[in-house]
């Protein structure tokens, strides 16, 4: 890389996300040491791209869109899916495990298990049931916690556990048929991963 | 911050100067006090610029002046034996002084329970008020700018800046070109640039437009 030449927004932008390789970070960096005018327009996409990406965080485009008391939900949950575009990542694994018992509400089963990735992908639907065990992929941050939204409202919060299989959450509560969001959040209230499903009729 | 005149990528100058080492490297070895100067010249702006970034504000300048310091012994001293390589010796001293002093607070931080001391201050946005607030202005005028713009726009930021998609990655899968990519990036920029301006220069508009009606 020719240090004379200024740096491009691109280049700059990537630099203050640290998502460079070290050779490249090491040549801008040489730039940057003598360069005022790459400095003071690394400040300003720098504070681009984490305004960005904080809001992001918090206001995620598949929340704009989803109606969980429409049937059409369904497939508004997954909007951010876009028709055409391939499904990144591995798939999302499901394993729902039915407990039946004696019970006087044959309506509900009376807890569905189930694992969650954060990856895209077809999203996994669980019966209705009067508890919901949750195991999702990942490791859990200290002080983190579990919410349920549907659409923007959140249904149900809780402490996660750590387990050899995951993290694990117990919504102890029913679940109307529609898409949910899951959050694992930290103690700011910031995103650190989400999943989904929906509840089937 | 948020108010600042953006620079398009086209306003920038010509090509960066980069001065002859070799020549400032002899004269610095042969105790030219001018050629000292000129070193502080070249690198000053850029080594505090890395300081700041790294650990905050305090006590800057003399970490500056440290950095001066072991860089010039080491020219006399004829450590620097390829004088070609002074950009990169710099670098490597500005780099191990980050790293000495962030040891050390790490240390600190380890052996001395002490809230008051400004170990905690090291470049954590959480310890500054006003950066806290400033970084939620800008926040909310990134919401702003999202608010503005299509659901897939929308979506295709979210893969660039949460999922920390490479570019290529996002153009092969949502069907764009670069040249689409780098404009939605570019629109979004000055937007909020625009926006920024707008809040920083305090006009009756702009206030009333973000914080709403009183």
């Amino acid at each position: 890389m020719d240090l004379s030449l200024h740096l491009s927004d691109d280049q700059l932008e990537l630099y203050a996300l640290d998502r460079l390789a070290e050779p490249e970070e090491d040549r801008i960096e040489s730039h940057l040491l003598l360069c005022d005018p790459c400095r003071h327009r690394l400040d300003e996409v720098g504070a681009f791209a984490f305004a960005m990406t904080s809001a992001l965080r918090k206001n995620p485009p598949y929340l704009d869109a989803v109606e969980p008391k429409f049937p059409w939900s369904l497939f508004a949950w997954r909007s951010w899916m876009l028709p055409g575009m391939a499904v990144a990542g591995a798939a999302a694994v499901l394993v729902v495990m039915l407990f039946v018992r004696q019970s006087d509400n044959r309506s509900l089963v009376p807890v569905a298990t189930l694992a969650l990735a954060a990856t895209r992908g077809d999203a996994i639907t669980a019966p209705q049931a009067r508890e919901y065990d949750l195991l999702l992929s990942g490791s859990l941050p200290a002080n983190a916690v579990v919410k349920v939204y549907s659409g923007r409202d959140e249904m149900w919060k809780g402490q996660p556990v750590e387990s050899p299989a995951g993290v694990q959450a117990k919504v102890d509560r029913a679940l109307t048929p529609g898409a949910y969001i899951v959050r694992l959040e930290d103690a700011a209230g910031n995103t650190i991963r989400e999943y989904g499903f929906e509840v089937g009729k | 911050m948020v108010g600042m005149m953006p620079i398009s990528e086209d306003d920038r100058p010509d090509p960066l100067r980069i001065p002859d080492w070799s020549e400032l490297v002899l004269r610095i070895r042969n105790g030219d006090s001018e050629a000292m100067g000129e070193l502080y010249h070249v690198f000053g702006r850029g080594v505090r610029f890395f300081l700041l970034r790294k650990l905050g504000s305090a006590d800057v300048d003399d970490r500056v002046h440290d950095v001066f310091l072991i860089v010039v012994e080491a020219i006399r001293n004829g450590e620097l034996r390829d004088p070609d390589r002074l950009m990169g010796f710099v670098k490597t001293v500005v780099k191990r002084q980050i790293a000495a002093i962030i040891s050390e607070a790490v240390i600190r931080r380890h052996t001395e329970v002490d809230y008051e001391d400004n170990v905690f201050s090291l470049s954590d946005g959480r310890e500054d008020p006003e950066r806290g607030v400033l970084d939620r202005q800008r926040e909310e005028i990134a919401r702003k700018v999202l608010q503005s713009i299509s659901p897939k726009d929308r979506e295709i930021l979210f893969r660039f800046y949460v999922d920390e998609q490479s570019m290529e990655t996002i153009m092969e899968q949502m069907h764009l070109s670069y040249n689409q990519f780098r404009l939605l990036k570019s629109r979004a920029l000055t937007r909020f640039g625009k926006m920024g301006r707008r809040i920083a220069q305090g006009t009756v508009l702009g206030v009333k437009k973000y914080f709403g009606d009183e």
